[in-house]
């Protein structure tokens, strides 16, 4: 039980190791992203990056950038710059201007809804917390940067953030999450690109298995890590930290040969403890502890000592705690017990002091095994510590998955946002596409009810005409009859009587000189004359019915005497005798008759003519209207599209005749042909 | 010698007219003596003349053309009644006097009663009413000068005119539409088109219009 926890230690800090590093990468990136020299604010930052600059000065540098960076417009450039100054100022330690930025670049991200400036924000945020061991906060922001990230498809970061994520999942011991976000980190990863990102997830993994207590599968995992190590040129001390955590496997594993072997190759690195002085002395007390374990107990003591030795001066605390707990297991091994106690004593008040629980926890049971004095009490204290921290991990477990369903929660949330979104636009269109149709069949219904309206009116108008003709007809039967009447009345009533008072007159003898019967007799014949006369009148009264039998021809005279009283048009209607108008259909004439209207109209309202010639004429068997005025004419192109000559037209197509007009300034001529 | 005298005439001036002129005759001539009765429409005449066939029948007889019709509708002008005096008294002398002047009226006067004299009334005058009336009275037959004149016209005429063409001329003359022909005359319209299309050509007509075939129909006496 000691030794697993002691190992886990070794290990969580090489982790914290190597989570540290990979940030110094991520700023090493966003460098080459917006390498412009030229750019100012990219100079001031440059500036303080500059490791021989004191605090103050690079602070300064990094105000100068933000200032400029201030005045310019707010876009999605000037959130890069932001979030990268504010990111400096968290290298810098400078937490109250590192937030104050960040802040801002929250806000402009928001504004512009620049989600990439979000992202970046977000892990800014994440890195910050990280540092300070708020995890929860970190693994809050990382989750919602990796959101972003996996939203807009952009691989390299996500993987980042993703592997950040999988540490810390780690760090509160679900490792099962662990594993999961490490492989999900991997397949962000590229092969040839991302050699070092791949190591460092594979040792993540490797770490990760080491606590699932499946080694075979660490081995595996950090073997992969250090084939991705052998593709990278910088290692610096890597492979040694990697060989570190291999060791701890087979001693974990109680395969203690090879663990010796193993710290032994990473300890052949030479300069070691000149250029990683920690991880020397890390594999020197480790193997020193497997040497122990293995029963070889010869010349560990000094080692222990003299790794002691260099964590003291180091000041490395959780080295030296190790270190105190290996010297007390071996003295208990020793059966010196005085020393054994005095070094978990010593161990337990340093861990104690730095909250060191893994290590306060091991000393206590150490102290149980040997002082038998105050056995009970150190086993008290063990269980109430182990007690509490587990309570304490239980809530942290409890505060990440609650992160964890919040972000579900939110996903499902925005997953349900975009299904309504996607509804309301369905059903947005389907209303407007109804509205759109609703519209058009209103506006066929609207055309049909006009059409159906205008064949109403053309009805109407038929119906009008063959009234008027009607009444035309029984007005002149009227005329008729009572011509016929006063004919009959001349003829046999009066011409009657004179006849007989003519004869009665001629009869009788008159008595007188000869000038008196000449007299007589002539007033007699003057009589005579009278009676023929009435005859004649007679005769003609009946045999005018013949003349006007051309109803049509009279009733446009008719009409057009009635329309042009009021004006000083003559009108001059010629009819040719050979048109027998009674075989002419009733939708000619009412078209004839509307077209002579409308031409009437057109002369009164705008030629201002003195004579309108209307002729109906008969050659060739064509019929021939032609309209003649002599009025100032028209530009008959000009008017070609005007209403009324669209009717004409319309009603000379409905009787299939053609229209010939001819325009000038005396006068406007138009033909018709049917 | 005493003729029985009928004269039917709706007008009682012109029976005055009638009696003045026969009373002239009476007077130049001693031995005539004139019995006269006198009639106002059909019914009455036609009444007087069915007696005079049992008994005294009428010798001379003065007929209008234009009387109110009988009652019964059988009899409906003084041309009606010369038919039937023809039939009922074959041996009176009928002097119709009409003031119908028209051609065709007369011409079928002439054909239906056959009267001894046609007087027509326009020109009438009292001198030639009593030239008709002796002249009728010596057995002779007298036709005024418009009959006179007619029935050269016709004479003339170098084509026949059957009593159909000529009525149906004389319906167009009178105004009566195409379409309502077949209502007066036994033929389809086609048939009447065909007639008249034919008549056309006999009157030598160009136009479409019947008003110069009319008055050419007229001219030629035919209506």
């Amino acid at each position: 039980m000691i030794i697993t926890k002691h190992f886990k230690y070794c290990l969580f800090k090489t982790l914290v190791l190597l989570s540290i590093t990979s940030c110094d990468i991520k700023v090493k990136n966003t460098i080459i992203e917006n390498n412009n020299i030229q750019d100012s604010i990219d100079y001031w930052v440059e500036i303080s990056k500059k490791e021989n600059l004191s605090y103050d000065a690079k602070i300064k540098a990094l105000n100068k950038a933000y200032n400029k960076n201030e005045l310019e417009k707010n876009d999605s450039i000037k959130i890069r710059k932001l979030s990268k100054i504010a990111y400096q100022m968290f290298v810098n330690n400078d937490s109250l201007l590192f937030k104050k930025f960040n802040e801002e670049a929250l806000k402009i991200s928001d504004k512009l809804n620049d989600s990439i400036g979000l992202a970046n924000v977000y892990w800014n945020y994440a890195d910050y917390y990280l540092k300070y061991e708020i995890l929860d906060s970190a693994y809050f922001y990382y989750s919602k940067a990796a959101k972003v990230f996996s939203l807009l498809d952009k691989e390299f970061p996500l993987g980042r953030v993703l592997y950040n994520m999988s540490i810390i999942q780690k760090d509160i011991k679900d490792y099962t999450g662990s594993e999961i976000t490490a492989f999900d980190a991997i397949s962000n990863f590229d092969e040839e690109k991302h050699q070092f990102n791949l190591y460092l997830c594979y040792n993540l993994l490797g770490v990760v298995y080491y606590n699932l207590e499946e080694y075979n599968k660490s081995i595996e995992s950090h073997n992969r890590a250090l084939d991705y190590l052998k593709m990278i040129k910088n290692k610096g001390t890597l492979i040694e930290g990697s060989l570190n955590n291999i060791g701890l496997i087979y001693h974990r594993r109680g395969e203690l040969d090879k663990a010796i072997k193993t710290f032994n190759e990473a300890l052949s690195f030479k300069q070691l403890d000149v250029i990683d002085i920690n991880l020397y002395t890390k594999l020197i007390d480790n193997l020193a502890y497997s040497k122990f374990l293995a029963g070889d107990t010869l010349g560990v003591e000094k080692e222990f000592y003299k790794s002691l030795a260099i964590r003291d001066s180091l000041n490395n605390i959780s080295g030296i705690l190790l270190n105190k707990l290996h010297l007390s297991e071996f003295y208990t091994f020793k059966q010196d017990t005085t020393m054994a106690i005095t070094f978990a004593n010593e161990a337990s008040i340093l861990a104690k002091t730095v909250n060191n629980h893994r290590d306060h926890l091991a000393a206590l049971q150490l102290l149980a095994k040997f002082d038998h004095d105050n056995s009970s009490n150190y086993l008290s204290e063990y269980v109430n510590l182990n007690d509490s921290l587990q309570k304490e991990e239980r809530t942290v477990r409890n505060k990440f998955t609650r992160i964890q369903y919040e972000t579900d929660e939110y996903m499902s949330e925005a997953e349900r946002l975009l299904l309504e979104k996607t509804l309301v636009t369905i059903i947005g269109i389907t209303i407007l596409l109804l509205t759109i149709s609703l519209f058009f069949i209103r506006l066929q219904r609207a055309k049909n009810k006009r059409l159906i309206l205008e064949q109403e009116q053309q009805k109407d108008r038929e119906e009008i005409y063959r009234l008027m003709l009607e009444q035309q007809s029984k007005l002149e039967e009227g005329r008729l009859e009572e011509r016929t009447r006063i004919a009959e009345e001349l003829h046999d009533g009066i011409l009657g009587s004179m006849y007989g008072t003519r004869m009665g007159l001629g009869f009788l003898k008159i008595h007188g000189d000869e000038t008196v019967k000449d007299k007589f007799k002539e007033y007699l014949d003057e009589i005579h004359q009278i009676e023929k006369e009435v005859r004649a009148v007679s005769h003609a009264l009946k045999s005018e019915t013949l003349s006007s039998c051309n109803d049509f021809v009279a009733l446009i005279k008719v009409y057009l005497d009635r329309l042009n009283k009021t004006n000083d048009l003559e009108i001059i209607v010629t009819n040719d005798s050979n048109i027998t108008w009674e075989n002419v259909t009733d939708e000619i004439k009412i078209n004839v008759f509307r077209i002579v209207q409308e031409l009437y109209f057109n002369t009164i309202k705008h030629a201002q003519a003195k004579n309108l010639y209307i002729t109906f004429s008969l050659e060739n068997e064509i019929f021939n209207l032609v309209v003649e005025d002599d009025g100032k004419g028209f530009d008959v192109n000009k008017f070609k599209k005007g209403i009324g000559l669209k009717n004409i037209k319309n009603r000379i197509e409905k009787i299939n005749g053609t229209l010939k007009i001819q325009s000038d300034g005396t006068g406007t001529k138009f033909s018709i042909f049917v | 010698m005493t003729y029985n005298t009928l004269i039917v005439d709706d007008h009682p001036m012109i029976i005055a007219g009638y009696k003045l002129a026969l009373q002239h005759i009476e007077e130049d001539n001693v031995e005539i003596k004139f019995s006269v009765k006198e009639a106002h429409d059909c019914d009455s005449a036609y009444q007087k003349i069915l007696q005079a066939s049992r008994g005294a029948k009428f010798d001379l007889i003065f007929l209008d053309i234009k009387l109110n019709p009988s009652k019964d509708g059988t009899i409906l002008s003084g041309e009606d009644l010369g038919v039937k005096i023809r039939k009922l008294i074959p041996d009176s002398r009928i002097i119709v006097s009409t003031a119908y002047n028209n051609n065709l009226r007369l011409s079928n006067i002439i054909k239906s009663v056959d009267p001894d004299a046609l007087l027509v009334k326009n020109d009438l005058t009292p001198e030639n009413l009593i030239v008709a009336i002796i002249a009728v009275l010596n057995n002779e037959t007298y036709y005024c000068n418009t009959t006179s004149k007619m029935m050269r016209a016709i004479i003339k005429n170098d084509f026949v005119l059957d009593e159909y063409d000529r009525l149906f001329l004389h319906e167009l003359s009178k105004g009566t539409k195409m379409k309502d022909m077949p209502k007066k005359l036994p033929f389809s319209i086609g048939g009447l088109e065909r007639r008249k299309r034919i008549l056309k050509e006999i009157f030598n007509v160009q136009d479409r219009d019947d008003s110069k075939l009319i008055q050419l129909a007229r001219e030629k006496g035919f209506i």
